[in-house]
């Protein structure tokens, strides 16, 4: 198989006046080429930390332990040159608010021909026919007007469909989209998703769809992993999720959404308490005190990641009495 | 069931300053345009749309936080439009708001319950300290809160907990009506079940009547008696529940209704989304005729000259559209 990302006991701290704060705890997790997985939590469940810890992205008080092997090589070792080598260019990046990821004093088009200057040396007129070939591929129209404006007059949508475009203009081998459509209406957020899976469909990228959606997550990804409390707790292949939950913190979040395809006529079947203070994380497992299956040993002893079968893990007590 | 609030054409026109330094002038931003809808005691409206088009606003001047610039609004048939600032302030008791973000609506400086006693003094200012004390206990219960909490700050709270403040403050006055401006989408998705669980249970327990505002058209189908579809400040349909996610008759509804993501892969890969084209026009200068021709797959030269009036049908299910039965 073709790795592209390797992430190998991938530990994130934040040193804050509280003390250590552990966002993303030993993680291990692999990417191979052309594959869309997806990273379910809620906030707090390190699942952009993750990411952008593996980029050197990290607030100046946070500190990365483990490896993150891109095509073998450790980027947590590499200096600013060597990672500003790579990433916009084999590696790139979207996040939730497009409006703030743009630089607002500059013409889209130029912003666009910038990272083709920058990371492959092309001349002027070459970029422009490169950034012209995606933005068309995004379904912009009026191309030659739109790459004359600035980011000010484009609505939330185009602008999402403008940081796509430059996230793909060097073929990137791996796209990491952070909750890309969140702050999207849903027509627009379905526009979206669509290109993605356009996307998926015609490059050989791999993609990392970070959401709390997991409508998202079943019409986009291969593989999900579902996070909680920092910590990976299940990773099945996208159809196994949906079908056979195994974490009771996967199977809750399942049934906690209202669905438009069932009605139901009694309340919902909420998680109760609340998502876990990282600061505070218990002794056992982090879900534990949320989980309605619980029993002692979920208390006084965290549960280990283990193989359920070849493609599916899951971090529970529950699964070794099974 | 008793009507208890009729809004009949409805507007709400923000003036707004265009053009250039030499040539300013003032157009109407027209939020919402003529609306008309009515809510039965005990019945939850929901109301849906993308962002601007005007479900906020509409939900604020029907509490005449924001003047109407036209139209009634009226509360047990009296129209709040008219009325004097010091009787709109009595009636308020009965009209209550729940904003979307829970912490910046609470006072930080107040105790939890100093936030929930507001209100009580505001409309009665004689009333004891046990009494108030009383209530509020209660209402803390009613909404899942220890009343231990009574004495901590909102910041001490998780975003559940503090929509769960916002809400006991809206319910201490005992209210007949509650708007709730998108109260669970800046919740994380475990919590928002628990927080629509009680808003269903309070509305049953209380025969609350609730206009609930939101884009979340999932959670509007399990909470919501009826529903009201807008689109730039124009109410496209309004149908109740069943009949309007089961067969919505218009076409926007249809495809916000498509765009919605299952949770289910092998239906989600197979159902096909309608994707409507482009964006939502600027409501500074909406198209001619229909509002949403410019992104409709039916649109005919028809929608650019006449805008679609609103038919009645049989069961009672409105439609704004010149094409609904193509």
């Amino acid at each position: 198989m073709d790795t592209v990302l390797e992430l190998e006991h991938l530990t994130v701290c934040f040193d804050t006046k509280a003390g250590n704060v552990s966002a993303v705890t030993d993680l291990n997790l692999t990417i191979q080429r052309g594959e869309c997985i997806g990273i379910v939590g809620e906030s707090g469940s390190g699942k952009s930390q993750t990411f952008l810890a593996s980029l050197g992205l990290l607030a100046g008080n946070g500190k990365t332990m483990g490896r993150a092997l891109f095509r073998g090589q450790d980027l947590l070792k590499m200096n600013r040159d060597e990672l500003d080598k790579l990433r916009g260019d084999r590696v790139t990046m979207i996040f939730q608010d497009s409006g703030t990821s743009l630089t607002p004093h500059m013409r889209i088009g130029e912003q666009l021909m910038e990272v083709l200057v920058a990371h492959k040396g092309h001349a002027p007129d070459v970029a422009r026919k490169r950034v012209l070939e995606v933005m068309e591929s995004m379904r912009i129209p009026d191309i030659e007007k739109r790459l004359t404006q600035y980011p000010h007059e484009f609505s939330g949508g185009m602008r999402q469909r403008v940081m796509i475009a430059m996230a793909l203009v060097c073929q990137p081998d791996l796209l990491i989209a952070d909750e890309p459509t969140t702050a999207l209406d849903v027509t627009v957020q379905a526009q979206i998703l669509n290109l993605f899976r356009a996307l998926k469909a015609h490059t050989k990228s791999s993609i990392v769809l970070i959401t709390h959606d997991l409508g998202v997550v079943a019409g986009l990804c291969d593989r999900v992993v579902v996070m909680y409390g920092g910590r990976m707790v299940e990773e099945a292949p996208v159809a196994d999720i949906f079908a056979s939950p195994k974490h009771p913190y996967t199977q809750g979040l399942l049934r906690c959404r209202p669905r438009l395809d069932q009605l139901l006529d009694t309340d919902l079947e909420a998680i109760p308490g609340q998502p876990p203070n990282l600061q505070k994380l218990p002794k056992g497992c982090a879900f534990a005190e949320r989980c309605t299956q619980a029993i002692e040993r979920c208390h006084t002893e965290r549960p280990i990641l283990r193989q359920l079968s070849p493609t599916r893990r899951a971090a529970c007590h529950l699964l070794d009495a099974a | 069931m008793k009507t208890v609030l009729k809004v009949e054409n409805l507007k709400v026109h923000f003036p707004i300053k265009a053009g250039g330094f030499l040539n300013s002038k003032i157009i109407p931003l027209r939020a919402v345009d003529g609306v008309s809808f009515e809510v039965g005691a005990g019945e939850c409206l929901g109301v849906v749309g993308e962002s601007g088009c005007g479900k906020s606003t509409l939900g604020r001047a029907v509490l005449q936080l924001i003047k109407p610039t036209d139209g009634k609004v009226l509360w047990l048939g009296e129209n709040l439009c008219d009325l004097p600032r010091e009787q709109m302030r009595q009636k308020r008791s009965n009209l209550q708001l729940v904003f979307q973000d829970p912490l910046s609506s609470l006072n930080p400086r107040l105790t939890v319950a100093e936030i929930i006693r507001e209100p009580l003094y505001a409309t009665d200012p004689t009333i004891g300290r046990e009494d108030a004390d009383q209530r509020i206990d209660e209402i803390m219960k009613a909404v899942g809160l220890l009343p231990e909490m009574r004495n901590r700050y909102p910041h001490e709270f998780s975003g559940g907990q503090c929509q769960r403040i916002a809400i006991a403050r809206a319910m201490v006055l005992k209210p007949k009506l509650i708007i709730c401006d998108e109260p669970v989408s800046s919740l994380d998705v475990s919590i928002q079940a628990q927080i629509i669980n009680l808003l269903r249970r309070l509305q049953k327990e209380y025969g609350l009547s609730l206009i609930f505002i939101s884009h979340d058209l999932s959670v509007v189908r399990h909470l919501c008696h009826r529903v009201m579809v807008l689109y730039l400040g124009r109410m496209m349909e309004l149908a109740d529940r069943d009949s309007l996610f089961a067969k919505p008759l218009h076409p926007y509804t249809q495809a916000l209704i498509s765009a919605v993501p299952i949770p289910d892969p092998a239906k989600e890969r197979a159902k096909g989304t309608l994707i409507l084209s482009g964006d939502l026009p600027s409501p500074l200068n909406p198209p001619s005729g229909c509002v949403f021709r410019t992104r409709c797959l039916k649109a005919t030269p028809k929608c650019i000259k006449e805008v679609p009036t609103v038919e009645v049908l049989e069961n009672g299910h409105q439609i704004a559209c010149h094409h609904w039965l193509k």
